[in-house]
């Protein structure tokens, strides 16, 4: 009893310690987005002297006003949310249907290692921008959704990633499908897609936040600003004072209510809001047990 | 039969993201040629003057190649190995935390460092490292003399390693707390029944069961070891720590400014592709001869 | 509906066109008799204040040029600047070059004319640019068309930087005055003056908080850019990072030379007594402008237009801060020394092959006769909005080298008698801007005036004296080893200033540079400015 007693307690204890730990840890990741947030909100005057700490000073909204103003962002926001859907609905579609047949033994399947090492060179070399611009051009995707989409859709990190993950299943299972008669296509469906629930939802983070996030594709392979994702859309939104036209007052107060900093503290807040969305969301799948534990039952 | 038969469906499900990545990947490497040429975008890829190995010699010869090497190796495998084990650290105590709620939030919170960019980053580590700064404060609480962390060739590297890891943990944390989900719940279960240790559970079942993940990130960052965070560096560096910041990515960064160095920048590309391949290459036959392990 | 207005449009042109002509109209403004298309390839201006139902490619600036030109702008891309080389060099690579296509990069000036891909446009210059455009580049004499000209040919459209944006000191006049102390004029009532302002702290910032000079990064040697030290340099008879030509013709690098390290071993000493910012090497832009914004600091460099920006928000903060500019500090002799701007660098080229080679020509007279205010019907496009210029299809900025300090002449000769009468549309907006702060006190007209008329008065004083400086285009040897001289040029300046080399080393930092390359960009300079 004692003993046991003992041991709940140390149990306690250390798991105080290391709650603090994550605590602080947490709180040193939240401090810069915090004090972010309220630079996006305050007065550029006041952002400009370095003074906003983690409350907004003269709270304003005018620099999302600011992001907002243009007929565009509807556009390239609708855009950026076809670009996710897409991206990631053709991303999983590759990296289920790729990491799938690697996963398997060379018995199983006598060229993977050809394929798996075609995939690991397409990973590591690349030769830069100007022919892969090329090949997109000649493609004729330039200045459209697809370019956005095609040239990302499979990701051999994540095809590797998920793999791994496919792998940690025990084979019985999936022997025990097939002496029920499942073909391929089948064990992937009804087996391994239920068993890997938490490496989908990883995977399918991965893929939206890399869509949503990227910019500098739209900057490249788009020709106008109106096909712009909402990314790039922001990216370019920059408050160019130019001080050599600047003549009158009003002209120069709107610009003084927005500018480079508490626009780009906005640009960053926007930036982060799917994941704030669907993150909590998709972590219900990280929830230890839940799937394996729904397979045994 | 049967498996002739499965072996055919694997072509079949293998056939769209290898188009997609002859497409996109495999037909623009064509390009490398850059690296070897005197590119002119007037000339195009293919009209450009053939130039043999000089942008590789150029590469070498720099009066300071050796400590842009040093610099970014040094850099570089230093932000490899925190990647690593910092990540794996933080996902063995979120493992510990029974409340779902707090797991949640720290997992989420952690995450998001990795969506600021360095732009904005660079000006609060800035602030936090000037001479009035917190970390400065700090340092003269405990009769230290203030230091300027970023103008010295003392501390450069060691904030550069330390923001880097505390911005990306979050990111490897998700893929470990991924794969500690995959391990087999009854093992956790005959382990308390044989009345293991908290300590003895992580050792024997958590570590082994998410091994391979490690192995894996481990590896596949090999592909990083000439990457010592071009961004990262951009923002912070100043001239005065050249001698320790200067990476390869930004000298030739430097050089492009003005005239677009195209042959040379596909040139260090090709340089770390060549690097990267062979240690990955490597890696992959030591763990299958001494572990018996294939990593991918 | 903007292609059906066209037509209409278009029609009625068609009716208007023969009268125009018959009216014998100058050949710079005749309308084409057919629709011509012209497309495009420029940089993204960003937000220029266009309303909702109005982009960058469809509004009535594009209207009007095809009203009264009968040309049709369309955009091959829009770009933007940050990569904007990159997109040239992409559409130079592919092939796929816009009818026009603005350049900024001499180094692709270079390389297209040297693979025939543009027009020449010798001749169409003096042919088909208004008389307005026409002053402008014949008052820069060779410099106006110098920068595209190769071999007696001309290859662009160059825009023309207007010049006196140099920098000059900017003071806390409140501080000066609160403190008894008068204003500065020599280097040393400078640094006195800001040794006064650390120790007495007007601001009221905390003992040892005050700020003595502000500077930037850079240090020195960036032309219209505000936080360089350039004044103090210029004292000491030097001119960092500026190819200067000396009394023998031939043309030096300012960074090597004695004087040079005179000026360092000085602001060394400045540096070490802790009157130049400690932390300067480590501020970004942004914490620069916190310097002055928050009144941590009371000098500063910087060109005329401070009072635009950044320093309007200092007003906010405290309306009570009085920045003003003085022109300090002087040389022995009593001149300001400083050098003068690269005129032009962005140019507009014209597609091999392209039918019409002096549309662009066209359009820059009319944009220019919309943009300057000639033409009053264009301020009723959009009349509630300040759409920027940058909005007309070719961005090509053209002002008269002294235009800034002429206008400053002409407002203040006007605000001296309060009859506005005879100035140009643009001037009498900064007329009466001025007139609010003056008579009315209205503290957001104060940026106006200051910059418009006192400031840039200021910049137009007798006793500037400008040095022969030149900017040379790239040669081959700097694609190649001018990363590396910058490099040790850059940690060299530092290293010094912060104490951390002797100023000795500086005699080894300049055989350093003349032997990793510096002699032969020395000796191609010299070559290409025929010495």
């Amino acid at each position: 009893m004692t003993h046991h007693r003992s041991r709940f307690l140390t149990a306690l204890r250390m798991n105080w310690w290391i709650a603090l730990i994550l605590l602080l840890l947490a709180f040193s990741c939240l401090l810069p987005i915090l004090n972010t947030v309220a630079i996006s909100l305050s007065n550029q005057a006041y952002a400009a002297t370095g003074r906003v700490g983690l409350i907004p000073v003269e709270f304003t909204l005018s620099s999302y006003e600011k992001l907002m103003a243009e007929a565009t962002f509807g556009r390239a926001f609708l855009i950026s949310v076809l670009r996710v859907l897409l991206g990631v609905a053709l991303g999983m579609l590759t990296t289920i249907l790729t990491a799938y047949p690697l996963s398997k033994s060379t018995r199983a399947f006598p060229l993977r290692n050809a394929y798996m090492w075609f995939l690991v060179f397409t990973m590591i070399f690349n030769a830069g921008t100007i022919p892969w611009y090329m090949q997109i051009r000649n493609l004729g995707l330039l200045n459209t959704l697809w370019a956005l989409v095609l040239p990302c859709a499979v990701s051999s990190y994540n095809i590797i990633l998920m793999m791994n993950f496919f792998r940690g299943i025990p084979r019985e299972i999936e022997e025990a499908a097939i002496m029920d008669g499942a073909g391929a296509w089948r064990v992937l469906l009804q087996v391994y897609l239920p068993l890997s629930l938490p490496s989908l939802a990883t995977i399918a983070l991965f893929i939206l936040v890399q869509h949503w996030n990227n910019f500098y594709d739209g900057l490249i392979l788009m020709n106008k600003p109106s096909n712009y994702p909402l990314q790039t859309y922001i990216y370019q939104l920059t408050v160019r004072i130019d001080p050599s036209t600047i003549s009158d007052a009003e002209t120069l107060r709107e610009a003084l209510k927005v500018s480079g900093l508490t626009l780009n503290a906005s640009k960053l807040v926007v930036s982060m809001v799917p994941v704030m969305v669907v993150y909590p969301f998709l972590q219900r799948y990280f929830v230890k047990g839940l799937t394996l534990g729904a397979v045994k039952g | 039969m049967r498996n002739r038969k499965a072996i055919a469906a694997y072509h079949l499900m293998l056939i769209p993201g290898f188009v997609l990545l002859i497409l996109f990947s495999i037909i623009p490497m064509s390009g490398i040629v850059i690296a070897f040429e005197k590119f002119v975008p007037a000339k195009g890829i293919w009209g450009s003057k053939w130039i043999g190995m000089k942008n590789f010699e150029y590469m070498f010869s720099l009066p300071d190649s050796r400590s842009i090497f040093t610099n970014t190796l040094v850099i570089a495998v230093s932000k490899i190995l925190c990647q690593l084990i910092v990540p794996v650290f933080v996902a063995l105590m979120l493992g510990e935390i029974r409340s779902v709620w707090f797991k949640r939030t720290v997992q989420t919170v952690i995450y998001l460092p990795h969506f600021l960019s360095w732009v904005v980053l660079g000006g609060i580590i800035t602030n936090m490292c000037s001479l009035d700064g917190i970390v400065n404060r700090m340092v003269m609480v405990f009769g230290g003399q203030p230091i300027m962390f970023l103008a010295s060739n003392a501390w450069f590297r060691k904030v550069i390693i330390l923001t880097d890891t505390w911005k990306e943990f979050g990111f490897g944390t998700v893929i470990y707390m991924a794969a500690m989900t995959g391990i087999d719940e009854t093992l956790y279960e005959s382990a308390q029944i044989d009345g293991a240790t908290r300590m003895q559970r992580i050792w024997y079942i958590t570590l082994p069961g998410i091994l391979s993940t490690i192995v894996l990130m481990a590896t596949l960052s090999l592909g990083n070891v000439l990457n010592a965070g071009f961004e990262q560096i951009l923002t912070l560096y100043n001239p005065l720590v050249y001698q320790t910041g200067d990476i390869l990515d930004t000298y030739v960064y430097r050089m492009g400014i003005e005239n677009a160095q195209y042959g040379l920048a596909t040139a260090v590309g090709l340089l770390k592709s060549v690097l990267s391949m062979i240690l990955i290459i490597l890696s992959y036959y030591m763990a299958g001869r001494f572990a018996n392990y294939s990593i991918f | 509906m903007r292609k059906l207005l066209c037509l209409i449009v278009a029609l009625m042109m068609m009716l208007g066109c023969a009268q125009a002509l018959a009216a014998g109209d100058d050949v710079a403004f005749a309308p084409y008799e057919e629709r011509i298309s012209m497309t495009v390839g420029r940089a993204n201006p960003g937000s220029v204040d266009l309303p909702e139902d109005a982009d960058i490619e469809h509004n009535k600036y594009l209207d009007y040029i095809c009203d009264k030109l009968n040309i049709d702008v369309t955009y091959d891309w829009i770009a933007e600047p940050s990569t904007y080389n990159q997109k040239v060099n992409l559409a130079i690579t592919s092939g796929d070059l816009p009818d026009v296509m603005i350049v900024t990069n001499k180094g692709q000036l270079q390389q297209l004319v040297e693979n025939d891909l543009i027009e020449d446009l010798t001749g169409l210059a003096d042919q088909y640019f208004s008389d307005y455009i026409l002053d402008i580049y014949n008052s820069y004499a060779d410099k106006g068309l110098g920068s595209c000209t190769f071999d007696g040919k001309v290859y662009a459209i160059p825009n023309l930087e207007a010049g006196y944006s140099y920098s000059y000191l900017w003071v806390r006049k409140d501080w000066v005055d609160a403190l008894g102390a008068k204003m500065p004029t020599t280097l040393d009532e400078v640094v006195e003056l800001a040794r006064l302002f650390m120790e007495k702290d007007p601001g009221g910032n905390g003992e040892g908080n005050t700020i003595g000079i502000a500077v930037n990064t850079r240090v020195a040697g960036v032309y219209n850019n505000l936080g360089n030290i350039d004044p103090i340099f210029h004292t000491f008879g030097s001119f960092p990072r500026q190819w200067i030509r000396g009394e023998d013709g031939k043309l030096t690098y300012g960074t090597v030379t004695e004087e040079t390290k005179n000026a360092l071993a000085y602001v060394a000493q400045l540096y070490k007594e802790g009157v130049l910012d400690p932390e300067f090497v480590v501020r970004t832009g942004d914490d620069f402008n916190a310097l002055l914004l928050s009144g941590r600091c009371g000098i500063f460099f910087g060109p005329w237009w401070m009072p635009d920006w950044p320093l309007p928000s200092a007003k906010v903060n405290n309306p009570d801060c009085d920045w003003v500019p003085v022109l300090a500090p002087l040389s022995d002799d009593g001149n300001f020394y400083a050098y003068k701007q690269d005129e032009s660098t962005t140019w507009a080229v014209v597609r091999k092959g392209y039918e019409h080679p002096e549309a662009p020509f066209k359009v820059l007279n009319q944009t220019y006769i919309g943009m300057r205010g000639f033409d009053p019907s264009v301020r009723e496009f959009y009349p509630d909005r300040n759409v920027l210029w940058t909005v007309y299809p070719l961005p090509i900025l053209l002002n008269y080298d002294d235009e800034n300090v002429q206008a400053a002449k002409l407002i203040q000769a006007a605000l001296d008698t309060r009859n506005p009468e005879g100035l140009d549309p643009q001037n009498t907006n900064f007329y009466e801007s001025s007139v609010k702060w003056l008579d009315d006190g209205d503290i957001d007209s104060w940026h106006t005036y200051t910059s418009r008329v006192t400031a840039s008065m200021l910049a137009g004083s007798e006793n500037v004296k400008f040095v022969d400086n030149v900017y040379p285009a790239r040669t081959d040897t700097m694609d190649l080893k001018l990363t590396q001289l910058e490099k040790i040029e850059d940690e060299t300046i530092l290293k010094i200033i912060m104490n951390e080399m002797p100023v000795d080393e500086f005699d080894s930092f300049v055989t350093n540079w003349y032997a990793q390359g510096g002699q032969e960009i020395t000796d191609e300079v010299n070559e290409m400015y025929g010495n």
